[in-house]
């Protein structure tokens, strides 16, 4: 009787009953495991005084109004913030007081009481401001406007300035562009100078800037690289004192874009494609394979510092060579990647920095307006959560190649290919300098903490270097004081920047939350891809600063705290099974799979500098792509959709049991997107797509790993081995790069319509994600089934096992 | 009465805690003015990090006077500090290459701001209490002989 009541009561309310409720009914989550895909998202219809929700995001969408409320409800509160989102239709303002409260310094906002048609009440401090005279005036037709309303400032959450000279310390800065490079035996064998080179080479006209845009490129080995680019011809001059750089005539490392554009192309086409070039034969000079990548960076610094702007520094392998703390050991036991939930404790020295060389370095940089971005090509240990530092505290970006499976030893063509997409992408895309980030919120709240790339300069201002329109920031928020008397609390974000046609900018992003009262209120309105997304950003801190198992015990604390939370709101119908409110209905589900994702996973061999990648990853993701990673999207790709039409498939939940015996199906980790073929497919749809009529003869990515039967891997395995380079290194050739995906384009529909969503889901995302082609039996098998996040695993539990795990620690 | 060596190290750590009132005074002022927005936190940590070692330096040195001088009660109250400081600096910020505590890049979560000012008002309090301690404890042992 009463089983049957819960399962009626469980399919009702997962099927029926959320739409008329507005999502006010329970969910019992051992119903169906299907949950994801079985429920529908309620997204609140948004106009433009409503913050877009992939720019501005709290997670909780009603705002308790006091500590204690906050307290019971058990939810982390934060907001997710991607200010430089790459988005259209912003209003921009200019040739007018840019009006602002004259207490705390607040931009006019939507949510501001307009008194009368003067004067503002400010929603942060509350203090009573005038409009000035000019608010009313159009700035185009001198008229005045009737109905203030309509200003962009009253109307639209997003909003940005053109600012006046008071924005201004210094006058705007050109942008400027240092790229440091590995080019000793290592870059040699990765292939990735001349793809470098010639990337550069193509993107020469779109790199943002103006007409005073500046560039420069230093490169290392066991010396210092210098190249002089203000002559007619490029000049290579070597420094051998790595211990104390001296740098020759500064002024012509870093040069102007346009009136020097002759001799950098010259080097990139030339100069650096010969680098390697010894006598006719394409070799290293010598066989160097040291890396003085501190010595470089800190000439970079000296070099760019005195202007600001950006450094890229591609890396190839472990700094070998150089000053004190900048060089690096191989920390990590291979043995012990594997580490089961009770020795985490020994990888926590490691996700945290070996030396402070490179963050001393980023926090000078990050005084000079300098932010340094770092690629690493080194498919071996390269100490990542050092060197990472250099881009954390200075507000880059890392980029990773080091990937298992998907990295310069397995698969050196694709990855190159990947290499240079992303290398346009970054050096394509918007960018602004000497940047600065305040987060202002209403009198009573406070920031507690904040994730992300930056360096926290004082409590509500964060130092931005650089802001690029991929980084992701996260600040968690606490309640101070008490919100009786009002309806609704209000956070503003605004970066001031200089864009790169060295216009000094602020774009504001207000974002206004109601205030509720009730404990049901606060949960009904919890936003859980931000809860998680903030989760795992917690949960990261935790297992730098105390180990991996805490932060995993947290994770699942904190759903035991939710699940038993709403068992006091909704005592009733938590009473059957397993229940939470529709709101946080896919909680658990995320949470089971951040157990199992590569920076948290226990019990499965992990690569340290992946795991450091990975929580790196989870820290600086903005909110519109996170989800994706923590939960990958699995589409079933046989069936029929038509993309042309916008008409994508529709993701099933990652288990084994969804998958057909015929079906085909694309996964999507956003790092990684692996097409996973099975056995029974069609014969069709096989020769549609890939030309082949046998299943066998599919090209899979797995072939790659046999015995040494092919040419391929004998070569390309011994990179991955440091000793080896000083082998007969002259024999192998450098790698280069292939395509990104391996699937044919054919004139068929089949084929069109696949790879048309490829190209879509590839389009989504800043950086190129690694293509898997798998068949049934491949042997790369397992990296596709250990996405399988709902099912069962050697060392975990599936998602089911986890929800009556959930339920038997509650009753205890 | 005699200027016994008890007396003497009461007089010493009379001195020396002086010195370290001022440090948790300074400590306590040096946060709040991270707190208030005055100060840029590379700074601060830079004046805070010297005078880390200093503290823990001089309240050992006067503890060990104490132990010479045979004043256990003394040094008992005073262990559990000391074992504080040794957790504290075994604990502190990986990969720092030069002394000191914090850490400009975290130093501004609210976590570790609180900490350290709970830290900077609980030794002004014992500090000056031992103040007190030490000078009873000076009188005491120059009438005692
Ligand atoms: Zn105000």
């Amino acid at each position: 009787m009463v089983q049957q009541m819960v399962q009626q009561f469980g399919s009702m309310s997962v099927q029926n009953n959320w739409s008329s409720l507005w999502g006010q009914e329970g969910v019992n989550l051992l119903a169906d495991r299907n949950i994801k895909t079985k429920t529908v998202d309620i997204v609140p219809g948004q106009d433009t005084r409503d913050c877009n929700r992939n720019v501005m995001r709290s997670t909780l969408q009603k705002v308790p109004e006091t500590a204690s409320l906050l307290q019971k409800s058990r939810l982390p509160f934060g907001l997710l913030i991607h200010p430089f989102c790459d988005y259209e239709n912003i209003p921009i303002i200019q040739d007018r007081t840019i009006v602002r409260c004259r207490n705390c310094r607040t931009y006019l906002n939507p949510f501001v009481r307009l008194l009368d048609q003067r004067r503002w009440q400010c929603n942060i401090c509350h203090r009573v401001n005038d409009l000035p005279d000019d608010f009313l005036v159009d700035p185009v037709t001198h008229k005045l406007i009737n109905y203030p309303l309509d200003q962009p400032e009253l109307s639209h959450a997003t909003v940005e300035f053109v600012a006046s000279v008071e924005y201004m310390v210094r006058p705007p800065q050109p942008a400027a562009y240092l790229f440091v490079f590995d080019c000793s035996a290592h870059a040699f064998h990765l292939g990735y100078l001349p793809v470098m080179a010639d990337t550069i080479y193509s993107c020469l006209n779109s790199i943002p800037g103006d007409t005073r845009t500046m560039i420069g490129f230093i490169g290392f080995d066991s010396r210092i690289h210098f190249f002089n680019l203000g002559d007619k011809k490029p000049q290579h001059m070597i420094m051998p004192d790595i211990k104390d750089v001296f740098i020759p005539s500064p002024e012509s490392l870093l040069v102007n874009l346009h009136s020097k554009r002759p001799v950098i192309e010259h080097f990139l086409y030339k100069t650096l494609k010969e680098l390697f070039n010894h006598d006719g034969v394409s070799q290293p000079v010598a066989v160097d394979s040291g890396s003085a990548m501190g010595s470089a960076l800190s000439a970079a610094y000296e070099v760019i510092s005195s202007i600001g702007g950006r450094i890229t520094v591609i890396q190839a392998t472990l700094p070998s060579l150089g000053p004190d703390g900048s060089v690096l050991a191989n920390r990590e036991d291979p043995n012990n990647r594997a580490s089961n939930s009770s020795n985490t404790a020994q990888l926590t020295p490691l996700l945290n920095p070996a030396t402070d060389f490179y963050k001393k370095l980023a926090l000078d940089c990050s005084e000079h307006h300098v932010a340094v971005d770092l690629f690493n090509l080194s498919p071996t240990f390269s100490d990542l959560a050092t060197v990472g530092q250099v881009a954390k505290v200075s507000g880059g970006s890392v980029f990773y190649y080091g990937a298992t499976g998907a990295n310069m030893a397995t698969n050196p063509g694709r990855v190159l290919a990947r290499f240079s997409t992303d290398l346009v992408h970054y050096l394509c895309r918007n960018i602004g300098f000497e940047a600065v980030m305040r987060l202002r919120c209403t009198k009573g709240l406070s920031i507690h903490t904040f994730h992300g790339n930056f360096f926290v300069r004082s409590t509500d201002l964060i130092s931005l270097p650089n802001c690029n329109p991929d980084n992701g920031y996260a600040m968690q928020i606490s309640i101070d004081e008490d919100f009786k008397d009002f309806n609704s609390v209000c956070f503003q974000a605004a970066v001031l920047y200089t864009n790169p046609a060295g216009e000094r900018r602020i774009r504001v992003h207000t974002l206004n939350l109601p205030i509720v009262s009730t404990l049901s209120d606060v949960i009904n309105f919890a936003d859980q891809e931000a809860i998680t997304a903030m989760l795992c950003k917690m949960a990261v801190d935790r297992s730098m600063s105390s180990n991996i198992s805490d932060a995993r015990e947290a994770m699942i604390n904190a759903i035991l705290d939710l699940l038993s939370t709403y068992r006091n709101v909704a005592p009733y119908e938590a009473s059957y099974g397993l229940t939470t409110s529709y709101s946080t209905r896919l909680l658990p589900l995320y949470i089971s799979a951040l157990l199992k994702h590569t920076a948290f996973r226990v019990g499965i061999s992990t690569k340290i500098d992946e795991r450091v990648y990975a929580m790196e990853r989870l820290k600086s993701l903005p909110i519109c792509h996170i989800t994706t990673y923590i939960y990958p999207d699995l589409y079933p790709v046989h069936t029929e959709f038509n993309p042309f039409a916008g008409e994508y498939p529709k993701p099933v939940q990652l288990s084994f049991a969804n998958v057909d015996r015929n079906g085909v199906y694309l996964l999507d980790t956003y790092e990684c997107i692996y097409l996973y073929i099975c056995k029974s497919v069609n014969h069709q749809w096989l020769s549609d797509v890939f030309g082949v009529t046998q299943w066998a003869k599919i090209p899979d990515d797995g072939d790659y790993y046999s015995d040494g039967g092919d040419p391929k891997v004998s070569k390309t395995s011994r990179y991955s081995t440091h000793h080896n380079l000083h082998n007969d290194s002259s024999n192998r050739l450098p790698a280069t790069p292939t395509s990104v995906t391996p699937l044919p384009r054919l004139d068929n529909p089949t084929s069109m319509r696949l790879n048309a969503f490829i190209d879509y889901l590839m389009s989504s995302r800043p950086l190129m994600p690694h293509f898997f082609l798998l068949r049934e039996d491949s042997r790369l098998r397992y990296s596709f089934l250990q996405y399988m996040y709902d099912d069962r695993s050697e060392s975990a539990f599936s998602y089911y096992e986890f929800l009556q795990h959930l339920q038997s620690q509650l009753k205890g | 009465m005699g200027f016994t060596f008890a007396a003497f190290s009461y007089v010493f750590a009379l001195i020396l805690d002086a010195f370290l009132i001022f440090f948790a005074v300074f400590h306590v002022i040096a946060f709040d003015e991270l707190k208030t927005d005055f100060k840029n936190p590379i700074d601060q940590c830079n004046t805070l990090n010297p005078l880390v070692l200093p503290e823990y330096i001089i309240h050992i040195t006067f503890n060990v006077l104490f132990l010479f001088a045979g004043e256990w009660f003394t040094v008992l109250i005073n262990i559990p500090l000391i074992a504080y400081h040794v957790y504290r600096y075994i604990h502190r910020p990986a990969g720092m290459s030069g002394p000191g505590l914090y850490d400009p890049t975290t130093i501004m979560n609210a976590d570790q701001m609180s900490r350290a000012t709970r830290e900077g008002w609980f030794k002004l309090a014992y500090y000056l209490l031992s103040f007190f301690y030490y000078l009873y404890g000076m009188i005491s042992s120059l009438i005692a002989v």
